[in-house]
């Protein structure tokens, strides 16, 4: 499965404190006008067409999907109904969003898609998320929580990720209660701020931090793991190291070349979200290329090679390299000019294994039983 | 969605209105039960329950014969003494009347599990009332596991039956206190999200009628998920264990402080080990 | 069938009290709550076990003695209650108006009565016996207990004849407490009670009252010819030692008061009646391999042999073996 990041649009209706959309494409486009909609979804036809066992994975992000109103994602269902005839059934669609703009008008459109659940997120302390300061945060999360209500209503589902900032290092465990109440599925996924280049001292943190601010949650978790299923990274470390799976997110499966691409309002195709945030790993407009000459991107191949290259170089001696294989390249580009390193955030994987994981559980990695 | 039962007063010339509509009536005296009960029925309304609302002690409420296939949810502030309750039991079991009671007074944790034994439902109503907690949790343990077959002490059962860990799980409607299940009507049909709504004359709507699709109502929206505004106000609940099974009900909206947040965390523990000890003794969920 | 105390107050002070131990040490407010007869309920049912007596210290006294039986009887069991039908004209009004509306089939008392002449009570307890008698008669059986080898019966058949008392006289040995000092019958004096009980035989006979036998009579002090006639009067006699079970208020569990100063319990601890039975079976078996009966030739007896005889009682094997 092909995971496709699908900013449309980078307009958004809030400004949150750690969103740097600092594209180097054309930044006078800012939504993707719909001829270049409509080839996206011919190209998609065309590879689909090519590779009878693929599929794909459309996630709408952004800036804010929901500021492309209900209809143009009308129209980008029409695209695909007229080119992906045959193909169709292998795309599927997801939302990121702040779904403060949520409303009814979304809600057919969005069941025709197939869109179940969508992932956002929520911030409890100020200034972080929302037009900036307390007043621009609490009218964010008011216009947020009436979302949730319709959202519920209208029997969708929701998880969020939440960005770990620096103020938020002092409490981890009011975080997490917090949260695991915020959210009825308990399926919240804690991940660090990164920045490139700017690193604001204020909100950035480093890896030892995150991981001190896992530690903190996590024998909490472990002890009451039936009553937060959804919690992430546990749920998922838990889910590789207990039961064997080898399911893996972008940044631990060392494929990400295989597996992500993004596009942009202007048709410009990235490595992933981040990437394109960061105007890194850029490889081409879909006006100009198939997706499978973009899969052929020498960068790409180029990230295939670092994953060898890491196993028998600097992650070498790494007992926790089937769960990690390196980390993000983006992380390793944006921190040495290069894809060929590890990832700086090596440690929230180790250090957290190490230190928290093994004591609290009492299982060492790699263990014998489970697969 | 389906529209909420209507909670409405007996007053023939509303319920006339009602054709189609689930209702639950309230009246306040015994006489007028069985009346209430056929005018929704004659009106074409679905009559989910009477609601009579007493303050004589359940003992001194003389249960009348011709309650037999009316659903009576009987609120009332106490048991009386026992004695004088014994001679009605049958008729409580066999009418199977709902009896709802107070948990703020003690006197009635014991008397739902004497009811609950004996087999007649009935149900803790949380109020400004701090109930005493170690009591309360006694209750709960013995409604969750009590190893004899008993009728259900309410919000327990509902809990133990419902809970999810991956969901909320709001049980006021067990008490009609729930807008997605009830909404309460005044005599002239105006509507609000609760009784103490209704009593403090907020309303969502100057008519029923004007509500097709509740959803489409903004204070309805809004109400709905009220509590969830609890987060923005660093609110002492939010950080509760006992927070999913409980969203502000035990402790009425945590101004009971910790007791409450200690018997909720206890009682969702005991929920867990029912569930999964149900889940071990039948696996595949097959109902018996 | 076990025994719930509802109290362990008492209002009398008989010289032979078997439950001495337990006053004793009661706390005033140890009265059972509402919480523990549930518990003790479902125990019961879920032990499939349908009768329940209802002890003290008195019984009545405890406040809600009337709602507490009536909620038994309302779970479908058989209720006895042992009382010294010494109570409040409150209680005992109360007793008439809810409790007789059941059929003595449901719910019964068993009296216990003291000889007035020779167990002299305060003035006014026996009227208030009488009131009781005549209010509940149909309901009663009587019940005495024999601490003294020169027992006197005659008030008891009388009692029979005047209050309509059911036709039956359950006659209790009373015994050593562990580590008390009670009055009771000495194994050596036991042959002279049973002759003088056996005395009375033409005045049984005569109301055709049931001779009822408690626990702890030794098989080999009946003649042949005294057996015959009780299980003329009265059917298969039983010449065992317990496990009864009593449970306190508080849900401590014992077997049999005399026992009540070793080996307790908690209810809390068994699963059903049935375990507790087994537990204090083998704690009986424990203390009888050291002293099998209260004679030395228990030990070689064949009746204890085939069960039919249990060798006295076990408190009687603790008061030998306690200095
Ligand atoms: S570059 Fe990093 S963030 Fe982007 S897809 Fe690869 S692993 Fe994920
Ligand atoms: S934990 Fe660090 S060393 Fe080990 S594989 Fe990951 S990045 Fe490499
Ligand atoms: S138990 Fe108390 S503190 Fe916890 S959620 Fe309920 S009311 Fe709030
Ligand atoms: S067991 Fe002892 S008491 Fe019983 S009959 Fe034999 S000798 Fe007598
Ligand atoms: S030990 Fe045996 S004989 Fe003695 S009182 Fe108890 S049951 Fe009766």
């Amino acid at each position: 499965m092909k995971t496709i990041i699908f900013k449309a649009t980078d307009l958004c209706n809030s400004n949150c404190i750690y969103c740097h959309a600092v594209r180097k494409g054309d930044q006078s486009i800012k939504t993707m006008p719909l001829d270049i909609l409509e080839e996206f979804f011919a190209k998609a036809n065309a590879f689909l067409m090519e590779q009878p066992e693929e599929t794909l994975k459309i996630i709408w992000h952004g800036g804010e999907p929901l500021m492309l109103g209900p209809d143009y994602f009308r129209r980008a269902l029409e695209f695909k109904q007229t080119h992906c005839k045959d193909t169709g059934s292998r795309i599927s669609f997801d939302m990121q969003s702040n779904l403060t703009l949520f409303s009814r008008e979304y809600v057919d459109v969005l069941r025709e898609m197939g869109i179940k659940s969508f992932g956002t997120s929520f911030e409890l302390l100020p200034g972080i998320r929302g037009g900036g300061g307390k007043e621009g945060s609490d009218r964010y999360n008011r216009q947020f929580i009436e979302a949730l209500s319709l959202l519920e209503q209208e029997g969708f589902s929701w998880g969020i990720i939440y960005v770990v900032t620096k103020p938020a290092l002092k409490e981890p465990l009011r975080f997490f209660r917090t949260l695991a109440n915020f959210v009825p599925s308990a399926s919240v996924m804690f991940n660090p701020v990164t920045f490139y280049k700017d690193k604001t001292a204020n909100v950035a943190i480093t890896p030892e931090e995150f991981v001190d601010f896992l530690g903190g949650i996590f024998p909490e978790w472990w002890h009451h793991r039936d009553r937060y299923p959804g919690v992430d990274p546990f749920k998922s470390l838990v889910e590789n190291i207990l039961e064997g799976s080898d399911s893996l997110i972008c940044v631990d499966s060392g494929k990400c070349a295989d597996t992500h691409l993004s596009i942009g309002p202007d048709g410009m195709i990235w490595q992933c979200g981040r990437s394109s945030d960061w105007g890194l790993m850029r490889y081409g407009s879909i006006v100009d290329y198939s997706l499978s000459d973009i899969m052929n991107h020498p960068e790409k191949e180029l990230l295939r090679k670092r994953t060898a290259l890491l196993r028998d170089g600097e992650c070498g001696a790494c007992r926790f390299w089937d769960i990690c294989h390196g980390g993000c390249p983006l992380d390793a580009l944006a921190e040495t000019g290069s894809v060929m390193h590890k990832s700086p955030w090596c440690w929230t994987k180790k250090g957290f294994i190490e230190k928290y994981f093994e004591p609290v559980t009492g299982i060492r990695y790699p263990c014998t039983h489970g697969g | 969605m389906r529209h909420p039962a209507l909670v409405c007063p007996h007053v023939p010339s509303l319920l006339e209105q009602m054709n189609g509509y689930d209702i639950a009536v309230r009246v306040d005296r015994l006489e007028h039960v069985s009346r209430a009960a056929e005018d929704v029925r004659s009106a074409g309304g679905v009559l989910t329950r009477v609601i009579l609302e007493t303050d004589q002690p359940l003992s001194t409420v003389p249960i009348p014969e011709d309650w037999a296939g009316i659903p009576v949810a009987l609120f009332t502030p106490g048991l009386g003494t026992y004695r004088d309750l014994s001679r009605q039991i049958q008729k409580l079991r066999d009418l199977k009347i709902h009896v709802c009671l107070p948990a703020g007074n003690s006197e009635n944790l014991v008397s739902s599990r004497i009811l609950a034994s004996l087999g007649v439902t009935c149900c803790l109503v949380f109020d400004e009332r701090e109930p005493r907690w170690a009591a309360l949790s006694d209750l709960m343990t013995y409604a969750v596991f009590g190893p004899v077959p008993h009728a259900p002490v309410e919000p327990f059962h509902h809990i133990a039956e419902h809970y999810s860990p991956g969901a909320y799980l709001d049980w006021g409607s067990v008490y009609f206190d729930d807008p997605k299940e009830y909404l309460h009507l005044d005599s002239r049909g105006r509507a609000a999200l609760s009784r103490r709504d209704l009593l403090s004359g907020s309303f969502i709507a100057e008519h029923i009628s004007s509500i097709n699709d509740p959803l489409e109502n903004e204070g309805y929206v809004k109400g709905l998920n009220a509590w969830r505004r609890l987060f923005l106000d660093d609110h002492p609940c939010i950080l509760c264990e006992g927070w999913k099974i409980c969203l502000g009900r035990f402790g009425f909206n945590g101004s009971h402080k910790a007791g409450c947040s200690r018997f909720a965390a206890d009682m969702l523990s005991e929920i867990e080990q029912y569930q999964s000890q149900r889940q071990e003794e039948n696996p595949e969920g097959k109902t018996a | 069938m076990a025994n719930l105390l509802l109290t362990t107050r008492c209002v009398r002070s008989c010289p032979y009290c078997f439950a001495k131990n337990e006053m004793a040490e009661s706390d005033p407010s140890d009265i059972l709550s509402w919480e523990n007869v549930i518990y003790v309920a479902d125990f019961l049912v879920r032990s499939n076990d349908h009768h329940i007596a209802l002890l003290g210290g008195e019984p009545t006294l405890h406040p809600q003695f009337v709602d507490m039986t009536l909620y038994l009887l309302e779970r479908g069991f058989h209720v006895t209650v042992f009382t010294s039908g010494i109570m409040s004209d409150e209680r005992l009004e109360q007793l008439g108006s809810y409790l007789s509306t059941f059929p003595p089939e449901r719910i019964q008392f068993v009296c216990n009565l003291n000889n007035p002449d020779q167990t002299p009570a305060p003035k006014g307890e026996t009227e208030k016996v009488f009131r009781f008698l005549t209010a509940l008669g149909p309901w009663t059986t009587p019940g005495f207990n024999i601490y003294r080898t020169d027992f006197s019966l005659d008030f008891i058949f009388d009692y029979i004849a005047r209050f309509g008392l059911q036709g039956q006289v359950r006659l209790g040995l009373s015994s050593p407490i562990a580590n008390q000092d009670n009055l009771y019958i000495k194994k050596e004096d036991m042959k002279k009670v049973i002759d003088r009980l056996y005395g009375y035989r033409n005045r049984f006979e005569k109301l055709r009252a049931r001779p009822s036998l408690d626990c702890g009579f030794p098989l080999c002090y009946f003649t042949d010819e005294q057996l015959g006639w009780f299980y003329r009067m009265a059917g298969p006699m039983n010449f065992g030692c317990g496990p009864a079970i009593d449970i306190k208020p508080n849900m401590d569990v014992y077997s049999c008061f005399p026992l009540s100063n070793i080996h307790k319990r908690s209810l809390f601890e068994f699963n059903s009646i049935q375990e507790v039975v087994a537990f204090y079976l083998t704690l009986h078996d424990r203390i009888r391999q050291d002293s099998p009966g209260v004679f030395e030739e228990c030990a070689a007896c064949i009746f204890r042999n085939e069960g039919r005889c249990a060798g006295g009682g076990v408190c009687h094997s603790i008061e030998a073996s306690c200095p």
